[in-house]
């Protein structure tokens, strides 16, 4: 098979860049959790949350690509899908692992953080409860969803065949949890009515955050299936990408009508123009992460074209960190005279483990059929 | 059982700070952490100006704590008689209750390695005493003044009438976010206290009607959707592999 004859092991470079930017941030995050927040971080009363959790909230809606790649392969039979459903997988699990560490990391009281697993210490009306324990279940999900990978290297047939049969029901249960903890992270913000600023407040956020993620996700298959692609010498799936890309487009329409119906029926419209440089930051996220990716998206003649297909996606992701760092952080309202800026910590945590996850799925890749496509039918 | 609050006269503060120290040595705060504090805030300008002093941006004890929604573990909650309470035993850190709070008031105490959420408790340990809470008990002009919530709303309303027209006639927190334990009046504009205007629905009914009724909604209908979806395209396939299979048989 060509997929096999061609990969190839990545280039030392990347192993020795990876591996002390991977280093260093294993290395701080554990001087944060010695040291505390105070010590490690910029954080402050008047700004709770920063980096790690717009990082979080970001990255959560586009390893959204897993849950989305699931649906349509496993759900809907749509068997070529199955080709490129393992790398889009694989790219979800580590991105929600990442979540799960740089969380952990942002707890002050990260010596009970088992707490929170714990139902006899459950509120059940909070949504970081919600969040959190969606997330932690999903990643258990998601490794379900991979380890055929295990199975098939080390050829367990028996538990192959088990995996085959459960496929459906592993893949449906992490779609369900994935709708749930999508839309609870827009919930999040539902109780900031006051404090967060009118073009992003909406009783519609779990509904936005979870569109939001559906598209995205997308985004992230055409992103992660085109890049590996090119690195890889695997480009035999890009060919399902157009249909990917009409489906992005009309939900990314249909969200475009939700945001600015939403805007007009609460009265809001005048903050588009008025409200300084949050106007501009809103026309910034509908114009990157909506307008031109719609185009390129919609035109048969850009989707069906490599790099129309890799600048719609990367506009669509750059747009939802616009969003989600809006809501997260840039559109809340402050106390007079505050201000943040990540400290050099919080950034070597969150580029640390884009490196940690970035290794992995080099490692995997090379070692495990990722790429198979006899893997097919099999993938859970 | 009675529910108490605490009035703060802002035109009686004299900016003495016994509240201050009367707190920090009751509860015994982290350096740098005050869980009740005067602060001054300058009004006009020269020579006209004047400062106004009281106990500010301290915890309001609401009726609909959005803070003790927000936390995922109880850490949080909300005693009958009006004081919001924390348990640090049980938090976890998050601080979701930082951002969720219109008040901006639920602090950390940043410098220590494993930091917990700093806030005034109402004094919930003097109350159960029968003592009112530290900061009151030493106020000497009647600023702070403790009571049960209704007697010190009508108190409030006095004050204001007695003021003829030196006071904003608004009592702050009767309503805010749906009413708080602790209200303020003043004769200056309260925004210019630092004490910004606040819509009078609590902001926990949103969130936990969505909680309620919107998180089973979502699954049940997420599960429903795939289900008929997987169904649908199973006996569709089957569908074509008969047809297929009667057709390779011909």
């Amino acid at each position: 098979m060509i997929a096999r004859t061609q990969r190839r092991t990545a280039p030392t470079v990347f192993w020795v860049v990876a591996g002390v930017v991977g280093a260093l941030g294993l290395g701080v995050s554990i001087w944060r959790l010695a040291q505390g927040l105070g010590a490690t971080t910029n954080l402050s009363d008047a700004y709770p949350w920063g980096l790690w959790i717009v990082f979080d909230i970001f990255l959560i809606p586009f390893s959204a690509g897993a849950f989305t790649m699931a649906a349509i392969a496993n759900i809907m039979n749509k068997d070529e899908y199955h080709a490129i459903a393992r790398p889009v997988i694989l790219a979800g699990f580590l991105g929600y692992a990442g979540v799960v560490a740089i969380l952990l990391l942002d707890l002050a009281r990260w010596h009970q953080f088992y707490k929170i697993l714990w139902p006899g210490f459950w509120n059940l009306q909070s949504f970081m409860l919600e969040v959190t324990l969606c997330i932690t279940l999903y990643t258990i999900v998601l490794l379900l969803e991979l380890s055929p990978l295990l199975w098939e290297r080390f050829r367990m047939a028996s538990v192959q065949r088990g995996f085959r049969l459960a496929g459906a029901w592993i893949a449906g249960a992490g779609i369900v949890l994935s709708c749930l903890h999508q839309a609870s992270l827009g919930s999040l913000f539902l109780l900031m009515r006051e404090s967060l600023q009118g073009l992003w407040w909406s009783p519609m956020l779990p509904l936005f955050f979870l569109l939001s993620a559906v598209f995205s996700g997308l985004a992230m298959i055409i992103f992660v299936t085109v890049i590996t692609g090119r690195a890889y010498g695997y480009p035999g799936s890009v060919r399902l990408l157009p249909g990917l890309a009409q489906a992005a487009a009309v939900l990314l329409a249909l969200y475009g009508v939700l945001r600015l119906g939403d805007l007009v029926i609460r009265n809001q419209v005048g903050l588009m123009f008025g409200a300084g440089s949050l106007s501009l930051l809103f026309w910034g996220e509908i114009i990157i992460g909506l307008v031109i990716p719609l185009v390129l998206f919609a035109l048969k003649s850009t989707r069906e074209r490599g790099a129309g297909l890799l600048w719609g996606a990367i506009c669509v992701i750059v747009g939802l960190a616009l969003n989600r760092a809006s809501v997260g952080l840039f559109a809340l309202e402050r106390p007079a005279g505050a201000q943040y800026f990540p400290s050099l910590i919080e950034f070597m945590v969150v580029i640390g483990v884009l490196a940690i996850a970035a290794i992995a799925y080099a490692v995997v890749t090379q070692y495990l059929p990722v790429f198979s496509d006899k893997a097919a039918s099999t993938t859970g | 059982m009675a529910k108490y609050g605490m009035l703060t006269d802002v035109g009686k503060c004299i900016g003495c700070h016994a509240c201050t120290t009367a707190c920090k040595v009751k509860n015994d705060t982290p350096e740098g952490v005050f869980w009740t504090r005067v602060s001054t805030y300058e009004q006009g300008t020269f020579p006209d100006a004047r400062p106004y002093t009281a106990p500010l941006s301290r915890c309001m004890h609401c009726e609909y704590p959005a803070c003790v929604s927000a936390c995922p573990v109880g850490a949080l909650g909300k005693a009958e008689e009006g004081a919001v309470t924390y348990d640090a035993s049980r938090c976890v850190g998050c601080r979701y209750c930082m951002a969720a709070c219109p008040f901006h008031t639920p602090q950390l105490d940043w410098d220590s390695v494993l930091s917990s959420i700093q806030k005034c408790q109402l004094c919930a340990d003097r109350l159960a005493a029968d003592l009112e809470p530290a900061c009151a008990s030493v106020c000497p002009t009647g600023a702070l003044q403790f009571g049960e919530r209704a007697s010190l709303l009508a108190e409030a309303r006095e004050r204001i009438q007695a003021s003829d027209g030196q006071y904003v006639n608004h009592i702050y927190g009767q309503n805010e976010v749906g009413g708080t334990s602790v209200l303020y009046i003043s004769p200056v504009e309260f925004e210019s206290l630092g004490l910004s205007p606040l819509g009078s629905e609590p902001l926990t009914e949103l969130s936990e009607k969505v909680a309620v009724i919107g998180t089973p909604t979502i699954a049940g209908v997420a599960a429903a959707v795939l289900g008929g979806l997987y169904l649908f395209t199973k006996r569709r396939e089957r569908g074509k592999a008969a047809s297929t299979a009667a057709e390779d048989s011909k």
